[in-house]
This record gives structure tokens, C-alpha cells and sequence, in this order.
């Protein structure tokens, strides 16, 4: 028999006692992962994200007695500083991904009037192309014309996908995204750590197997870990940073008196719209008087393809969790707009 | 929120939903003070008027347990604090916030820091230049027990704003801040505040016993006399003499005379020392002169001095009167002097409402008034009001007595605080900015 078996942890007792020892190792050790993890997320994404500085505009020449006025430099996609026109889609990417983005391009869409709804039908409806280039590549690929909701939503995330790149570099350039290298150690660690997990339990089989015992249940247990360790694998991919979330979070509460008055309709225009559902999601804006006639499908279709959002970033952390996308809880009770 | 024609004391900056707003009070608090006082008491109603108050628009509860502070956890508190941790990198970002503030507000809208809970009401504010902001409990209409720490913001950078942040200090378990809170009042520094010479004190004794004259009590027997209305409020500017602020102690504890040098301000979240040489805000500390035992039952009220502080201190005061005025001068003064003497005057039967007059005399120069702080005690409020005191010298404290179990106020407990602050800044407005 090989030596190894007879060496703890792999001799213990047979049944309930390794089975239990092996879910303990388990969560021990992706427990230790988690938290390699989160001290390198903290060393490296502390603080706020460094955004897009620009350089504070040229006033006039300098005066021969007296300087120029001293303009601040502005900063974009940076905590403090509300997005502007094209840094909206840039949050929906951050995030949603893909899904966000086409959910903001939709939302956008409604709010300008380029999308109607009548009966039941929707309605694509021409009109001049808007300087922004994003949504007018959107418009002019749903064109004119009676349409459904889920071929709209299709061509919004034809529209995403392919303006995706673009949002990924401007987002990398702001710091909102995570750096390729700490993603490598954080999918590493997990990676180390399921494997690690996987590898106790192999030999545990294999020892069983010498010595002719039964271990069908730890196999089943092993297929559990292993399922874990393949959604904590996937989720250690995620490409939005600590950083990212902190900005987003402050961008959730920066618009909650925003949701209110859009939720309301006491504010319609295309570009607050695409803001409120780029920080929240359509379900955000979906009992607003202007989206009300087509909740039922913007529900359905959100709902059932929210668990499969494609893997721009993952729609697992806290800006998904606390209350911001579901709409109701941030943007209804604060009384934003309700003289408070 | 701001109204024109009046000068602008200060300006005010908020993001999104503040938790408070600034709000100018009717002097008759909406209809809500007796009619005699509305036909008469000149300083109560300015004193009501007197400033901004800062009106919470969402319910916090104050809660205290095993002397921890803090405030409960509710919808409304959720709703602020998400707000206000959006603002204020917002307004930093716009350079409207110090770094210190950014860093402390970013964590929390609220904190407790040696046992005082400090609440940003969401708004940022700045004193225009030669003026400083007094932060204050808000009176006449106020929480019971509710005591803030008074604060002063002077506003030294051009540019940064200095949040606006409450400081309580003390509270009783489940106090509801809502409504009106505090308030802000404009004040300006630099005026200089002496103790006056026997000239001085003669010359104000003299204008109290001419107000004071006989004829005024003949008159107050029957009905209100409105004598304040008419001589002092109505009296013009040119007719108000002239000199520098003087306090005429005499008797009692003299007034601590107290030069404010530490002040908030938008580089340091704790107020600090002035630089040398900076202009100062003078004000005047009375303390309680004579013992007191108080019981209102909620239809009579019983106020005792401790008879023999109070005829040690009215033997003084003659003393003093005679030594500057002359032997004789009390005893053609009776009215005046028994103004001073008696120290203790009951509002009408029904009311829970008392005076104490500290025996001394307060002068300002003309065109500037003297807010008259009351501080609070166990049991007892002390209201707010104006007094004209380049017409009118006598600064009395107005009690308002909050609790029908029998109450003693000790010798020496503070009472009154006394602001010089030129009439026109009672008026002044501010201009509001929001950052979107």
C-alpha cells in the first residue's frame, strides 16, 4: 500500500468522519482562497478610481500683469463626478456588461420617442440621427417600423457587442476595470485552492480503491466541490474591480432622487433615462409612465435572461444585490423628488 | 429659500437630497404665541425671527443606551445617509468640500466624537467675508432636553465650504429630530466688548430708570404698555447715543466676558484656534445668580429665590447704585430698582413662564442688538430673544419650564448668553446653490 495513505488527513476513519472532515477542508480552504483574494483586491484596488482627467480648458492667453483664471481639471468616471452623454454607456458596460449596455441603448431609445408602444405593438419610429454615435448606430439598426420588444432587445445587444471594445479600453483607462494581473493571481488562488481540494479527495478514492472500500459518496461530495470551485473559478474571472463597484455603488446613490422623478415621470429625457437604467436596469424604470405599456416583456425578458448575462462582468456583487437594480427600494423611498 | 433686498450673510451649497433645509421663522411662530405676546413682547418675536432654522425634512430618532449615541436605524436614516454619502464626493470633486471633510463625510453623514453626536444636515455652507455663522439648538420651539453645542463657522478660504453639521451634545432616549432643529445665525466679528466704567454705568442706569419710570408702572397694572415698541424699537438710529459695547456689572456674578477663538472651518473638521490678531466675536456668559426652587402643576406656577441670596445680592446692587448714581437715586428709582431687585417676575397665571433679570446693564453700539441665549437646564428651558440694547440695556432670561415635578436651579448653573449682532444681520438672507 502506498505510504501516503497512512498519513493524516487520508487515514482517518472511513463514512460520516472523513466525509464531514472533507467539507470542513473544503470550506477552509476556499475560506483561506477568499480571503488571499480579498487582500489583494485591497492592496490593489484600494481607494477611489483615478478616472479620465482632463485638462482644465485654456481660458484665453495669459495676461502680461495678470495669470489666466485658473479653470479645475475635470475628471470623468470617477467617484464625485456625474457621467455625461457618451460615459453612460460606459456605466451600463461597467455594470452590465453587454446585457447593460443594451438595456441603457433601449431605455435611451423609449425615453427619446423612437420607440413606441401601442396596444400591445411596438413601433419603431424615423427620425434624425442623434449626435451620439452609439445610439444612432442602435436606431439605425432597428430602422422603422412595427417591431417586437424581443427584436429590439436583439438588436441592442448586436449594437453592444459590437461597441464593447470601445467601452472595455475606456473603462480600462479609468481604472475601473480589473488589471489583467491581479484577475491571473485571484482566479490563480481559487484555482490553487479548488484543485488543492479536488487532489485530497482523489487520493482519498484512490486509497479507498486499494483497499477495496466503498466511496461513492465522497465521489458525489467531490462532484459537489467541484461545481463550487467552478462558479468560484468563474466568478474570480470577473473583470470589474473593487474599484468599479465602489463607483458604482456611489453612481446607485448619486441617482436615487433621479429614479424617483424618472419612476414617476417627472423626468423623461433620453439621456437621465439612460442614466437610471444604466445604473439600474430596466426593471428600474419599468413601472415609469413611459415604459409601463411594455413592463410585462421587459420582465420576462429580463428576468429570464438575467441568469445568463454574458461574463463581461458578472452580475453577483454588491451593486447588483443592494437594492440598485431592482428599482423600487432605492429610488421609491427616499422621496427624492417628493419635497424632502 | 432666499429673499431679496436683504444683505447676504452667507451662502449655501447642497448635492441631491439634503437631510435638512433653512428656513426664516414668522415671528409669532405661525400664530402659535399668546396674543399679548404678539402685541408687545418686541424681543421674543425678533428672537423667534432671529436667524435660519435648519429643519430636518426626515424623521431621525436619537437613541442613547448604555451611554452609547447614535442614531436608530430607519428608512429615513437609510435614505440620508445614501444621499449624503453620494454628495459629498460630488462636492468635493467640485472643490466645495476640504479634504479633511471629504475623508470623514465619505464614511458617514453621522459619527459620534467624545460623546457628541454630530449629524451633516447635508449642506455646505460659507460665511461671506466679516461675517461668522453661530450654529446653535433652535429655542422657543423646541425639543425638550434636546442641547447642541453651540458652534462658530468662520469662513477664512475663498473658496471651500464648511459643512453644516450639528452637534448634539445631549438628548433624552428616543428624541425625535424633526422640523426645526437649529439654527444658523449670521454675527459679526470684531466688536469690542468691555466692562464699563462708573460713567458708563451711570449713564445706563439713568436710561433704565427713565424707561422704567413710574408712569410705565401705573400703566403695566392694567394692560401691556408697549413702551419697547415705542421707544426703543421705533426710536431712530441718530437718537440712540453712540459708544462701544460696555456690560455694567452691579452685583451678583459678573458675566464672563468671553472672546470666541476657535471656530469651524472648511480645512478641519473640529474647530480651531484663531490666528492671532484675527477679529473675534465678543459675547457675554451670565451664570444663575441666586438658587431657585421651581413647580409648575400645569395651571400654577411657584417660583422661591433663596431669600437670602436674593436680599445679599439686592443690598449689593443699592450699594453699587448709590456709590455711582448717589445716595437717593434708588429711592427715586423704586420701579426701576425693583425691576432689578426683585430678580424673579411670573408670567400671567396659566403660564409655565418666569423672568430672571441679571443685575447688570448691556449697551451696544447703535444699530446693533444683543441676542439673548438662553441656556437650558433639567427641567427648564430659557428662550431666545433680541434685545435693542443700543435703546434698551436690561438682558432678561425668559424660563420656560418644561416639567411639573418641583425643580432647584443652582447658583452658578449657566443661564444667558449674550451676542452682540448688528440689526442688520437678523434680516440678512443667504444664497442658496444646488450642485447637480
Amino acid at each position: 500500500m502506498n505510504e501516503l495513505y497512512g498519513i493524516w488527513p487520508f487515514d482517518i476513519e472511513s463514512g460520516p468522519a472523513f466525509l464531514g472532515f472533507y467539507a470542513f477542508a473544503t470550506v477552509v480552504v476556499f475560506g483561506l482562497a477568499w480571503v488571499f483574494s480579498k487582500v489583494v483586491e485591497a492592496s490593489a484596488e484600494s481607494g477611489d478610481a483615478p478616472g479620465i482627467v482632463s485638462p482644465p480648458p485654456q481660458v484665453g492667453p495669459a495676461h502680461a500683469y495678470r495669470a489666466a483664471p485658473q479653470q479645475p481639471a475635470t475628471k470623468r468616471l470617477t467617484v464625485g463626478w456625474m457621467p455625461q452623454a457618451g460615459d453612460i454607456w460606459a456605466v451600463a458596460y461597467l455594470r452590465n456588461g453587454v446585457k447593460g449596455l443594451a438595456d441603457a441603448l433601449v431605455g435611451a431609445a423609449i425615453a427619446a420617442g423612437r420607440v413606441r408602444t401601442n396596444d400591445g405593438t411596438m413601433t419603431a419610429v424615423a427620425g434624425l440621427p442623434p449626435k451620439d454615435d452609439v445610439l444612432a448606430a442602435f436606431l439605425d439598426r432597428i430602422g422603422a417600423g412595427a417591431t417586437s420588444y424581443s427584436a429590439i432587445d436583439l438588436a441592442a445587444r448586436a449594437v453592444a457587442t459590437q461597441f464593447a471594445s470601445r467601452f472595455s479600453a475606456l473603462l480600462d483607462q479609468a481604472g475601473l476595470r480589473r488589471a489583467p494581473g491581479v484577475r491571473g493571481i485571484i482566479a490563480s488562488l481559487t484555482g490553487v485552492a479548488v484543485v488543492f481540494v479536488l487532489l485530497l479527495g482523489l487520493v482519498r478514492c484512490a486509497r479507498a480503491e486499494t483497499l477495496n472500500r466503498p466511496y461513492s459518496l465522497l465521489v458525489v461530495e467531490m462532484i459537489f466541490v467541484g461545481l463550487v470551485g467552478l462558479v468560484l473559478v468563474f466568478r474570480a474571472r470577473r473583470t470589474r474591480s473593487a474599484r468599479g463597484d465602489r463607483y458604482l455603488a456611489w453612481i446607485d446613490a448619486a441617482t436615487t432622487s433621479l429614479k424617483a422623478d424618472v419612476t414617476s415621470g417627472r423626468r423623461t429625457s433620453a439621456e437621465e433615462v439612460a442614466l437610471v437604467v444604466a445604473s439600474a436596469g430596466l426593471l428600474g424604470v419599468a413601472f415609469s409612465p413611459m415604459f409601463a405599456a411594455m413592463a410585462p416583456q421587459m420582465i420576462s425578458m429580463n428576468t429570464s435572461s438575467s441568469s445568463g448575462s454574458d461574463g463581461g462582468s458578472s452580475c453577483s456583487s454588491s451593486s447588483c444585490g443592494g437594492g440598485g437594480g431592482c428599482g423600487g427600494g432605492g429610488g421609491c423611498g427616499g422621496g427624492g423628488g417628493c419635497g424632502g | 429659500m432666499s429673499e431679496t433686498a436683504a444683505p447676504v450673510a452667507f451662502d449655501v451649497v447642497s448635492a441631491f437630497e439634503p437631510l435638512a433645509r433653512l428656513e426664516r421663522r414668522s415671528p409669532t411662530l405661525d400664530g402659535a404665541v399668546p396674543l399679548r405676546v404678539a402685541q408687545a413682547c418686541a424681543p421674543l418675536l425678533e428672537g423667534n425671527e432671529a436667524g435660519f432654522q435648519v429643519v430636518f425634512g426626515r424623521r431621525l430618532v436619537a437613541r442613547k443606551r448604555l451611554g452609547k449615541r447614535f442614531l436608530e436605524a430607519s428608512s429615513a436614516l437609510e435614505d440620508a445617509v445614501r444621499a449624503h454619502l453620494a454628495a459629498a464626493p460630488l462636492l468635493a470633486a467640485q472643490g466645495l468640500l476640504g479634504a479633511a471633510w471629504k475623508e470623514r463625510l465619505v464614511r458617514s453623514p453621522w459619527w459620534t466624537e467624545r460623546g457628541v453626536l454630530r449629524i451633516w444636515t447635508g449642506l455646505l455652507v460659507r460665511p461671506r467675508s466679516g461675517t461668522w455663522l453661530r450654529v446653535s439648538a433652535t429655542k422657543n420651539r423646541a425639543t425638550f432636553g434636546l442641547r447642541l453645542r453651540t458652534t462658530w463657522i468662520a469662513g477664512e478660504d475663498a473658496h471651500a465650504f464648511t459643512p453644516l453639521v450639528l452637534d448634539v451634545e445631549d438628548y433624552e432616549d428616543g428624541t425625535r429630530l424633526d422640523g426645526e432643529v437649529a439654527t444658523v445665525l449670521p454675527a459679526r466679528p470684531g466688536l469690542e466688548l468691555v466692562r464699563a466704567g462708573d460713567d458708563d454705568t451711570r449713564a445706563l442706569a439713568e436710561a433704565h430708570a427713565d424707561f422704567y419710570d413710574a408712569r410705565y408702572f401705573a400703566t403695566k397694572k392694567g394692560e401691556v404698555t408697549r413702551k419697547y415698541r415705542r421707544t426703543v424699537v421705533r426710536r431712530p438710529l441718530e437718537a440712540r447715543g453712540d459708544g462701544g459695547a460696555v456690560v455694567a456689572h452691579l452685583a451678583g456674578p459678573p458675566p464672563e466676558l468671553v472672546r470666541v477663538d476657535r471656530v469651524l472651518g472648511p480645512e478641519a473638521v473640529a474647530p480651531r484656534p484663531l490666528a492671532a490678531g484675527a477679529p473675534r466675536v465678543a459675547l457675554l456668559r451670565y451664570a444663575h445668580g441666586v438658587p431657585l426652587r421651581v413647580h409648575w402643576d400645569g395651571n400654577t406656577l411657584e417660583v422661591v429665590p433663596d431669600r437670602e441670596t436674593l436680599a445679599a445680592g439686592g443690598r449689593e446692587l443699592r450699594a453699587e447704585l448709590a456709590r455711582i448714581c448717589g445716595e437717593g437715586w434708588a429711592r427715586a428709582h423704586e420701579g426701576a430698582v425693583l425691576y432689578l431687585t426683585k430678580y424673579v417676575t411670573p408670567h400671567p397665571h396659566g403660564e409655565p413662564h418666569f423672568f430672571v433679570k441679571p443685575w447688570s446693564f448691556v449697551r451696544t453700539p447703535p444699530g446693533w442688538s444683543s441676542l439673548v441665549e438662553g441656556i437650558s437646564g433639567e427641567g427648564h428651558e430659557l428662550l431666545r430673544g433680541v434685545v435693542r440694547t443700543d435703546g434698551f440695556h436690561a438682558v432678561p432670561a425668559v424660563f420656560q419650564v418644561s416639567a411639573t415635578r418641583p425643580l432647584r436651579v443652582r447658583a452658578g448653573a449657566p443661564m444667558l448668553e449674550v451676542v452682540p449682532i448688528p440689526r442688520e444681520l437678523f434680516g440678512a438672507t443667504f444664497a442658496a446653490r444646488k450642485v447637480a
